[in-house]
């Protein structure tokens, strides 16, 4: 007598990925093997691609990309939930290549410690079914879109920002005869313009919490895995998973929007069809522009900003203007009385401050400059009119910013800003003063 | 005169030039002067005074909202006549294209959204040479030109 499985079902798993995998082949609709002969990049293993990888490889996706050129550090280990204390300088790629072996050591893994540029995108991306976006970098999620489009993959985009977070698949197969050509839209089809790039100089970073790059994370990887097995609408059994993401029938473009504290804390939005007039994916003689020569970083507007580097700029001409770490601190040393003005955020003024400091957040004091002046800083009165004050912030941005609008508001004294701001500070003066 | 009320949602970063508010619950008068969402007054009085009215749409809001609510920075809200590229507008969920875009009849009750759905701050320092490979490895693009056909006619 011989099996009495079905030869159609899930026959070529190996014996002990019944027992692995049962809990979810027993959901209806499952395609255990789907995911096995599936291959699934991920692009960025960082907060994102770590909670991604780690389902996916859980979940049995049989072939994993990783692609990331950066290093492990420790800033990153409170979102980067796969990269751990002792793997700190090696890169990500690897890192997360190694954390996800321990958890499946069936899965192929194929980390690759590159960047993705448009010289090499299509070549790295080209061998597998799926692509997840999993970066927060805006010529590359543009450079990603392009490409899947060019090869005709779905492209699953996460993005996660302080509490909030999104999750779209761009390119997503639809039920033929929705009048879209069988695509849902691109992300040029939303965004067929970047935004311009802040022009004010800042040293304010954006924070973001690990749980809420979780969340996306793994919606990112629930996802993937729903359009694998088919999960994403009634799909007939396909020996080809490529085929199959040409005829799944289900699906709407949509995009889920997270946000931690408000009430419904989801959010799916009904989004726009295909644009016939893409210039990536729109339709032949139809589509206006073309995306061969664009050069991405200069598309969204030109390179991102090293704001430590520029904090650390003393500026031309005016050498009295800048004060730097050592000789700000010879200063507070003295006799002599001075005003420090910290210009952060209140919330990062309370995770750490220089004593005797004052707090007021640069957008207050850019708001109304004169309301801020040494004199009105403090009631002591007339005799502290005259006071040095120096300017702090967490880079030596704001700080610039701050003295350009004290003086345009006639302030009395000298006034200058700390070359490098609290960074420099930690660095050059104080190692003990916290560097966040 | 007759007025809407509408509920106003920002996100995504937007809502820092709204007094860091989300939520807003505004009422617009539901005619307004035709030239209006060109250059809004915001001023209902204005709506009256001469002549030609058609009903509130998405376009009059969104210099409404520039103009009556707005605490900071209009560049970084409305940008060539309309919200700035990587503003997401949604009616009541639903992408605004769907609805017609700024010619989308105002509904009382509606609930406009407008989130900011690309801004990519995170870790500035950490992706430089994920721009500097690429600038490396693209050969001078005519990019105005690409960029201008990219944007194409006005919608
Ligand atoms: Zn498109």
């Amino acid at each position: 007598m011989t099996s009495s499985a079905d030869p159609t079902s899930e026959t070529r798993l190996p014996l002990e990925d019944y027992k692995r995998y049962g809990r979810q082949m027993i959901l209806d609709g499952f395609g255990q093997l789907k995911l096995q002969q599936a291959s699934v990049v991920v692009v960025g293993a960082g907060g994102l691609g770590c909670p991604a990888l780690q389902y996916l490889a859980a979940a049995g996706v049989g072939t994993i990309g990783i692609i990331d050129h950066d290093t492990v550090e420790l800033s990153n280990l409170q979102r980067q939930i796969l990269h751990t204390e002792a793997r700190i300088g090696i890169p990500k790629a690897l890192s997360a290549a190694e954390a996800i072996k321990q958890i499946n050591s069936h899965t192929r893994v194929q980390p690759v410690i590159e960047a993705l540029t448009p010289a090499n995108a299509a070549a790295l991306l080209a061998p597998y079914d799926l692509i997840l976006d999993c970066t927060d970098n805006l010529p590359v999620r543009y450079l990603l879109s392009d490409v899947a489009i060019g090869l005709g993959r779905p492209l699953v985009s996460g993005a996660a920002q302080q509490l909030d977070g999104q999750l779209c698949t761009y390119n997503l197969p639809l039920a033929s005869g929705s009048g879209t050509g069988g695509r849902g839209p691109c992300f040029r089809c939303l965004f067929p313009r970047p935004p311009a790039p802040d022009m004010v100089g800042s040293c304010e970073e954006l924070g973001v919490l690990g749980a809420v790059t979780g969340v996306i994370g793994n919606l990112q990887a629930l996802e993937a895995i729903k359009i694998i097995t088919g999960l994403h609408g009634e799909c007939a059994y396909s020996t080809s998973i490529r085929a199959q993401l040409m005829t799944l029938v289900d699906g709407r473009p949509s995009l889920l929007m997270y946000s931690a504290l408000a009430m419904p804390p989801f959010r799916s939005v009904k989004l726009r069809a295909r644009r016939p007039t893409c210039a990536a994916c729109g339709d032949e003689g139809q589509r206006i522009g073309g995306i061969e020569e664009i050069d991405y970083v200069a598309f969204c507007g030109g390179q991102r900003t090293d704001w430590e580097a520029k904090g650390l700029v003393e500026g031309g001409g005016s050498v009295t203007r800048r004060i730097r770490a050592k000789a700000l601190k010879t200063i507070l040393e003295s006799e002599k009385s001075v005003r420090i003005l910290d210009v952060r955020p209140r919330t990062e003024f309370g995770i750490c401050h220089l004593p005797g400091s004052i707090n007021i957040p640069i957008k207050d004091l850019v708001a109304n400059p004169s309301a801020h002046l040494p004199s009105d800083m403090s009631s002591v009165g007339e005799a502290h009119k005259e006071l040095d004050t120096y300017v702090i912030c967490r880079l030596g941005n704001d700080s610039q910013l701050a003295v350009d609008a004290l003086r345009s508001a006639g302030v009395k004294g000298n006034v200058k800003d700390l070359v490098g701001g609290l960074r420099a500070w930690a660095r050059e003066v104080d190692e003990s003063f916290p560097v966040y | 005169m007759s007025t809407i009320s509408l509920k106003i949602e920002l996100g995504g970063g937007l809502e820092l030039l709204f007094s860091s508010q989300r939520s807003h619950r505004v009422t617009i008068p539901s005619r307004v002067p035709i030239s209006e969402s060109r250059a809004a007054s915001g001023s209902p009085e204005d709506a009256t005074a001469d002549g030609e009215t058609k009903p509130a749409d998405l376009a009059y809001l969104i210099f409404w909202m520039r103009d009556n609510l707005l605490k900071e920075r209009a560049e970084l809200f409305v940008e060539n006549g309309t919200v700035r590229p990587g503003v997401l507008v949604l009616v009541n969920d639903t992408d605004w294209e769907l609805e017609g875009e700024g010619e989308y009849q105002l509904q009382d009750g509606d609930e406009i959204a407008h989130v900011i759905s690309i801004n990519f701050k995170e870790n500035p320092f950490e992706e430089d040479q994920v721009y500097d490979a690429i600038a490396e490895s693209n050969v001078e693009a005519p990019i105005e030109q690409t960029f201008l056909e990219i944007v194409g006619p006005a919608p």
